[in-house]
């Protein structure tokens, strides 16, 4: 092997600090896939009070792969720490995501399927199916910890842009494996970049680099008794900073709709992405 | 759920994936790869920001930040990433560039970048359209 195929492997071996756009919105998806060979790690902490317990700080590590253009992979590991009864970690994920068409169009699909292996105190929050309601939640850390659950989910994305927003809908169907029904849920969410054009100077704190947005999510039900009734919603207003080194952070603060709800809810995310190899393919 | 439910309820599906399927295999059918694969109507775009120097300038930056770790500071290509200097995106229309930018090629590893807004990918085709003179 030369010198020129040495150097030329080690170089796809460097991680190289890759500077996409992550997506503001912290619970829908839209159609944009990780670009492939990019790795992002990140963290996001949500801290939510909770009436009848302690307030809490859920927390999920994330690392997102894009396989292809049109394949997304995530892994996921989640914790929890309740005022006055501990921490705990409380389970992992592994999502997929799929683009079956490969060219952009008004309403574009995507595929989500997630299996989770979670107990009972997961308190990330990421998603609101079925009658998920703020007193469920209220159960000691001692009592939830201990009930495990597997479950599949499965949603669809459909997301458009349209005159420089995104506009996503997601539609979900969860279901524990062991037991129980189907249960439902949606979160909509509309984002925009502060400034649709980008300027020529270099710069951090500029309004190009920032976008934001409002989500609005919430359970349907389940397949017993799909509607309105007994579910939880939740309306998010978010921004989003995109840093020059590939450093992307987040808020979120987060408001019950209705008495099933938490109160309030507030969401940070710090996320980094990697170019695992030059070119990444 | 009854069994006419249960029969609705396949039926639906099953059209749902043959029209998906359709589209899918229309999509596939009708785009040749790369720029070569954009539509009269897309070629024959004109890019707003058309030697507007600013835009150039703009365009540069975004090159860096979300091109070059693929194609090189330079447009040289790297790996499957092909030089843009070839003649296929030198000849192409600034409509071509902005059509392609925005599908991307997701099948061979280019990114669709719609997740940039319009002006943004004007600006980055406005970059490519003089890309040995804003390289140098």
């Amino acid at each position: 092997m030369n010198l020129k195929r040495i150097s030329v492997l080690l170089a796809a071996l460097v991680p190289v600090a890759a500077r996409a756009q992550e997506r503001p919105s912290f619970v829908t998806y839209n159609h944009h896939m990780e670009e492939p060979g990019n790795l992002e790690v990140g963290v996001n902490p949500v801290f939510g009070t909770q009436r009848g317990g302690g307030s809490f700080l859920g927390s999920w590590l994330e690392l997102e792969y894009g396989l292809k253009g049109w394949w997304t992979m995530e892994f996921y590991l989640d914790g929890q720490t309740t005022r006055g009864q501990g921490s705990a970690f409380t389970g992992f994920r592994w999502e997929n995501r799929w683009r079956p068409l490969m060219l952009e169009h008004k309403v574009n699909p995507v595929l989500y399927l997630e299996y989770a292996s979670i107990t009972e105190a997961d308190k990330t929050l990421r998603e609101i199916v079925g009658h998920d309601v703020e007193a469920s939640q209220a159960e000691p850390l001692d009592v939830t910890r201990h009930e495990h659950e597997h479950e599949l989910e499965a949603k669809l994305i459909l997301s458009s842009n349209v005159k420089g927003w995104n506009l996503a809908h997601n539609w979900i169907a969860e279901k524990n494996l062991v037991h129980g029904a189907w249960e439902f849920g949606y979160a909509v969410a509309a984002t925009r970049p502060f400034t649709l054009a980008a300027t020529s100077r270099d710069c951090s704190f500029c309004a190009e680099n920032f976008s934001g947005g409002v989500e609005v999510y919430g359970g349907l039900g389940d397949t017993d008794s799909f509607g309105f009734k007994d579910t939880s919603h939740y309306v998010a207003p978010f921004v989003a900073w995109n840093l020059p080194g590939g450093t992307t952070l987040r808020l979120s603060p987060t408001f019950g709709l209705n008495g099933n709800s938490h109160r309030f809810l507030l969401r940070f995310g710090i996320a980094h992405e990697i170019a695992l190899g030059r070119g990444g393919r | 759920m009854s069994r006419r439910r249960t029969t609705k309820t396949v039926g639906a599906a099953a059209w749902a994936v043959l029209a998906c399927a359709q589209v899918i295999s229309g999509e596939a059918r009708e785009r040749p790869s790369g720029v070569a694969g954009a539509p009269a109507a897309a070629s024959a775009l004109r890019n707003p920001y058309d030697g507007d120097p600013e835009a150039i300038g703009a365009g540069r930056k975004l090159y860096a930040m979300q091109c070059a770790k693929c194609h090189g500071e330079r447009g040289e290509g790297w790996g499957n990433a092909p030089s843009l200097g070839a003649d296929e995106v030198r000849r192409a229309s600034p409509g071509a560039l902005f059509w392609f930018l925005t599908n991307g090629d997701l099948r061979r590893g280019m990114p669709a970048w719609s997740r940039l807004s319009e002006p943004r990918r004007w600006q980055l085709v406005a970059f490519l359209k003089n890309l040995d003179s804003a390289t140098k």
